[in-house]
């Protein structure tokens, strides 16, 4: 296997400004990229993206075969396998690559808001009742599983119709998976695709929530930056909304894993030279392409599965503890976005339109008003974007543009990077005095695990706000509103 | 061959996942002490009580580095599907592109840390004067 190892870091000398917000790797660079690499960063998130190797890698990502107009950071960006995180990169379909590196290892990490009508002050007082409540029909943390593993005909179900399996089992209605991204199943998924190892990892991880970064979060909106948006995604000042932060556990790490693995044996038959053995990848058009291609598919239907389904356990949560204080306490989807995917989307390019697969890594679909793609009851608007934060900042509802269409293929940032190791995080502060804090700011905490709570403390993280304001301010997307939690679950 | 007293890896940061450096005396020792490391990582807790458990494993790579990465990731899918912790390792038998091995532990334990895989990120198995060293990197 022919790979040569990119050396030497980037530099902002070795970039051009070329907007306020938006800085360029011109392809002379080096010799092997065939486009240029842009990141859209501000001062502050430059000098943190060379810190790390993330812009060596997006300069990798712009030497895959097929790839077109340029790659992308997005202010989030740091260093992750293959492609940074915060990478988008697209590839012409009919002589591109596709690339399980471009995708990340928990396909279809995704997040997904719902809307309550209620106000965060009428539901403090069973705020305790409805964390214990969701704590334990939502299995959480490391190895969490449900009674009894799904059949072999079932699992080949769910991974073909996404959301709408978990909807024709009873697991929730019409209208969530109207406002799901790409109505919660990608039809090119085919079960046959995924190996019978990455079921059985996930076969009875239908429904959990997982751990690491993944959590559940009833949140209040704290601010609304636009009131017309805001109206049309149903939102108000002090609503209680619902955060479910996962991926398609198991399964999807499964897929990728053995995606990287056979794509580097097959990377001498394409011709491909690989500057990094995470960037494996094949042509779109191969059989080991489309191989990954369907199982990438199921894998997001699965990752659309489980959070229809945690869904659907959450609702019931709110109905036990809610029932007879509530007359309405039924939650309403928002929307629900993948943050780790590749997806087969036309985009102009040079004004001619073309077939890419556009592969967003820790980066968000932003479609703007008039889309097709975007649910009509937001169509005049464009789709939400949710941006997840951490437990201090709080996350963010933003809103795709199409200046987004114009400068990112129609994407956005995902959230903010660590700036901490786990270690060190853990050394900064303990789970219990972390969980201390936030009650004493009235957040109830469950967490499967309290070293895993200390290694998502907010200190952690990058300054999400920060990179909020470069994606607004670079008309990407626009800012809509902000939540802080209630109640948090880690697992 | 089999699995050696003194621990031979080392945690070492890693602002978003999990790194190890580890070394080993021969190729054997470097699988058998990245093992260790990974279980380290995934913080198993079994239960006084917990029942014992023993499996084979096997697996072939076209090189060593591959066959390093595809040896842990062979743990964590043994261990998440199967509810099962392991805490030790003896190499049966070991040839440039193949390994067999059998790892013992504890059924129906969760490891106290999910892993996602171990990755190729900055993969080089160095020579040195006392065997082999590596850092390997993990994707959590």
């Amino acid at each position: 296997m022919a790979t040569r190892t990119a050396a030497g870091r980037v530099a902002k000398s070795d970039m051009i400004q070329v907007e306020p917000l938006v800085y360029e790797i011109p392809a002379s660079y080096r010799e092997d990229m065939r486009v240029p690499a842009r990141v859209y960063a501000d001062d502050y998130i430059l000098e943190m993206a060379a810190d790390d190797n993330s812009l060596e890698q997006l300069v990798n990502t712009a030497t895959l075969p097929g790839v077109v107009r340029y790659t992308l950071a997005m202010p989030d960006v740091h260093q992750g396998y293959g492609f940074p995180i915060g990478g988008v990169a697209a590839m012409s379909l009919s002589d591109g690559v596709i690339s399980p590196g471009g995708v990340g290892y928990d396909i279809n990490c995704g997040v997904r808001l719902l809307r309550s009508s209620i106000e965060a002050e009428a539901i403090r007082p069973y705020m305790d009742d409805l964390m214990t409540a969701l704590f334990h029909r939502v299995p959480t943390g490391v190895g969490a599983s449900r009674s009894g593993k799904l059949s072999d005909k079932e699992l080949a179900e769910l991974l073909e119709q996404g959301s709408r399996w978990a909807v024709r089992q009873g697991y929730g209605r019409q209208e969530d998976v109207e406002h799901t991204e790409s109505q919660g199943r990608m039809e090119e998924a085919r079960a046959s695709a995924v190996s019978q190892r990455a079921k059985d990892r996930g076969a009875d991880q239908v429904g959990t929530l997982g751990s690491g970064n993944h959590f559940l979060e009833i949140d209040v909106i704290t601010e609304i930056f636009d009131e017309e948006i805001a109206q049309a995604y149903g939102l108000f000042p002090g609503q209680v909304c619902v955060w479910i932060h996962c991926g398609s556990r198991g399964l999807g790490h499964q897929v990728c894993t053995e995606a990287v693995r056979t794509m580097q044996q097959v990377a001498a038959k394409y011709k491909i030279t690989l500057p990094d053995r995470e960037l494996a990848c094949a042509p779109f058009n191969s059989q080991e392409g489309q191989e990954y291609f369907q199982a990438m598919s199921a894998s997001a239907n699965f990752a659309w599965a489980n959070r229809q389904v945690i869904t659907h356990q959450v609702r019931e949560a709110f109905d036990q503890v809610l029932a007879g204080h509530f007359p309405d306490r039924d939650l309403h989807m928002v929307y629900d976005v993948c943050h780790n995917v590749a997806k087969v989307e036309r985009h102009q390019v040079d004004g001619k339109e073309m077939r890419l697969c556009v592969h967003r890594k820790g980066a968000t679909r932003a479609f703007g008003p008039g889309q097709p793609d975007v649910p009509e009851a937001y169509r005049e608007v464009g789709q939400p974007v949710l941006i997840p934060g951490d437990m201090g900042t709080g996350s963010f509802v933003l809103a795709g543009t199409n200046r987004a269409m114009e400068i990112s293929f129609g994407s956005s940032c995902h959230g903010a990077g660590r700036v901490m190791s786990r270690s060190k995080s853990r050394r900064n502060i303990t789970g219990q005095q972390l969980r201390q804090q936030l009650e004493q700011q009235h957040i109830v905490v469950r967490a499967g695990s309290m070293r895993g709570l200390a290694e998502e403390a907010p200190e952690a993280y990058k300054d999400l706000d920060h990179v909020v304001n470069v994606v607004h301010d670079a008309g990407m997307a626009r800012k809509v509103a902000r939540t802080h939690p209630l109640g948090v679950i880690k697992g | 061959m089999s699995e050696r007293d003194v621990i031979q890896f080392e945690e070492i940061e890693h602002t978003a996942d999990l790194a190890l450096h580890v070394w080993g005396r021969d190729l054997a020792e470097l699988l058998i002490h990245a093992a260790q490391g990974l279980f380290h990582l995934m913080r198993c807790e079994p239960a006084e009580d917990a029942t014992p458990t023993t499996r084979r494993l096997s697996l072939e790579a076209p090189d060593q580095e591959t066959l390093l990465v595809e040896w842990l990731n062979e743990l964590l899918y043994a261990s998440e599907t199967n509810h099962e912790c392991y805490d030790q390792v003896r190499v049966l038998r070991l040839e440039p592109q193949a390994v067999e091995a059998e790892i013992s532990g504890y059924q129906q334990v969760a490891s106290g840390r999910s892993i996602k895989a171990a990755t190729y990120s900055n993969l080089h198995i160095t020579e040195t004067a006392e065997g082999y060293e590596v850092v390997l990197t993990f994707d959590v």
